[in-house]
C-alpha cells in the first residue's frame, strides 16, 4: 500500500508539489493521530468511570456535576 | 581693556583717547556680530538652533522632511529630526490545503513576528483534531499551550504536543469535517530567533455541527524550542483536507 500524499509549497519559490509522504513523514503523522487516539480512548475512560460513580448514588452524570459544582 | 559682562566684548577704557574711538568701535562691533551669528546660526526657513557645547555659540539643526518628528538623539546629546517608523503586515505566501498533510517551507525569515490565517478547512474522511505544526526544516517542534474553547468542558486543558491545536475532539466541540465555516489566526512572536522559545497565541472559531453551534477557540501556548520557525505542517487527524487556504504574513 503506498503511502499517503503530501503537499508541500516551497513559500521561497512559490512552487508546489504534491507526492507520497516519505515512511519518516508517515510515522510522525502515525504518531499524532495516535496520540489523539491515545488521549480520546483516555477521556472516554474517565467519563465512563465518573458515570459509574454516579451510577452507585443513582445519579446521572450531570446530577452528580450539579452536586459538585 | 574693559569688557561687558555677558558676552566679553571689549570697550574702551574710560582714559582711553579719543583718537581711538573708531577703532574702538569697530572693535566693538564686529565681536557684536560674530556673536550675534554665532546665537543665530539658521540660514534656511524652519532651521533651529540649540546650545552647542560651546558656550554663547548655537548649532543650526536644519528644517527635516515632512512628517518626521523632533527627537533626542541616540547618544542624549542633541535634538534631531527623525522619521516614525511604522508597522507593516506583509503577505508571504497563500497555500491550499492538500493531502494528509500540507507542509509550508522557507519562510521568510527578515520579519519581527509571524501570523497565519486559515479559513475554509474541511477534509474527507471523519471529525478530527486539527494541528498546526511549527517546524525548523525537517523536524517539528513541540509545543506547550493551553486551549480555551467556548464552552468549559475542556477550558483550560494543558497539552504538550507536536503542534498547536486548532481544534478539538471533545465531542460537543469537535471540528466537523465537512463545514468550511470556519477561520483561525496565529501569531507567533520572534519565530526567526535561534535563541529563544517562541511565545504564540490562536484566536479562531468554527462551527459544530453535532450541537450547532459556532465554536469558539482560544491557544496560548509557546514553541519550546530556541530553533528557527521556517516551515509550518498543518495536519487533520481526519483525514485528507479536502477544502483550505493558508496565509502567512510577515509582521514588522
Amino acid at each position: 500500500m503506498t503511502n499517503p500524499k503530501i503537499r508541500v509549497h516551497d513559500s521561497e519559490t512559490n512552487e508546489v508539489i504534491d507526492r507520497v509522504m516519505t515512511d519518516v513523514e508517515l510515522a510522525q503523522n502515525d504518531e499524532i493521530k495516535e496520540n489523539v487516539k491515545k488521549e480520546k480512548a483516555e477521556r472516554e475512560a474517565k467519563l465512563k468511570q465518573k458515570t459509574e460513580i454516579a451510577e452507585r448514588f443513582g445519579l446521572t452524570l450531570d446530577e452528580l456535576k450539579l452536586l459538585l459544582g | 581693556m574693559a569688557t561687558t559682562t555677558n558676552y566679553g566684548w571689549t570697550t574702551p577704557d574710560d582714559t582711553a583717547l579719543v583718537k581711538d574711538g573708531a577703532a574702538a568701535i569697530r572693535t566693538l562691533g564686529s565681536s557684536v556680530d560674530t556673536t550675534t551669528k554665532n546665537l543665530n546660526p539658521e540660514t534656511t526657513l524652519g532651521d533651529l538652533a540649540y546650545r552647542s557645547s560651546t558656550a554663547n555659540v548655537k548649532t543650526r539643526l536644519a528644517l527635516g522632511t515632512a512628517n518626521q518628528i523632533l527627537r533626542v538623539n541616540s547618544g542624549a546629546t542633541a535634538p534631531e529630526w527623525a522619521t516614525v517608523s511604522s508597522g507593516s503586515i506583509t503577505l508571504l505566501t497563500t497555500t491550499s490545503l492538500s493531502g494528509s498533510e500540507t507542509l509550508i517551507t522557507g519562510i521568510n525569515q527578515t520579519y519581527k513576528d509571524l501570523r497565519i490565517y486559515v479559513y475554509g478547512v474541511t477534509n474527507a474522511t471523519a471529525n478530527g483534531v486539527f494541528f498546526a505544526t511549527p517546524r525548523n526544516s525537517t523536524t517539528d517542534l513541540s509545543v506547550r499551550a493551553c486551549a480555551f474553547a467556548g464552552n468549559p468542558d475542556s477550558a483550560g486543558a494543558f497539552q504538550t504536543a507536536a503542534g498547536a491545536r486548532l481544534s478539538t475532539d471533545v465531542a460537543s466541540l469537535e471540528l466537523a469535517r465537512a463545514n468550511a465555516d470556519n477561520f483561525w489566526s496565529l501569531t507567533m512572536k520572534n519565530y526567526a530567533s535561534t535563541t529563544t522559545p517562541k511565545t504564540y497565541e490562536v484566536a479562531g472559531g468554527y462551527f459544530n455541527t453535532s450541537n450547532d453551534r459556532q465554536q469558539g477557540w482560544i491557544v496560548v501556548g509557546q514553541v519550546a524550542s530556541n530553533s528557527a520557525v521556517n516551515a509550518m505542517k498543518f495536519t487533520n487527524t481526519g483525514g485528507n483536507f479536502s477544502t483550505g487556504t493558508v496565509e502567512i504574513y510577515g509582521v514588522n
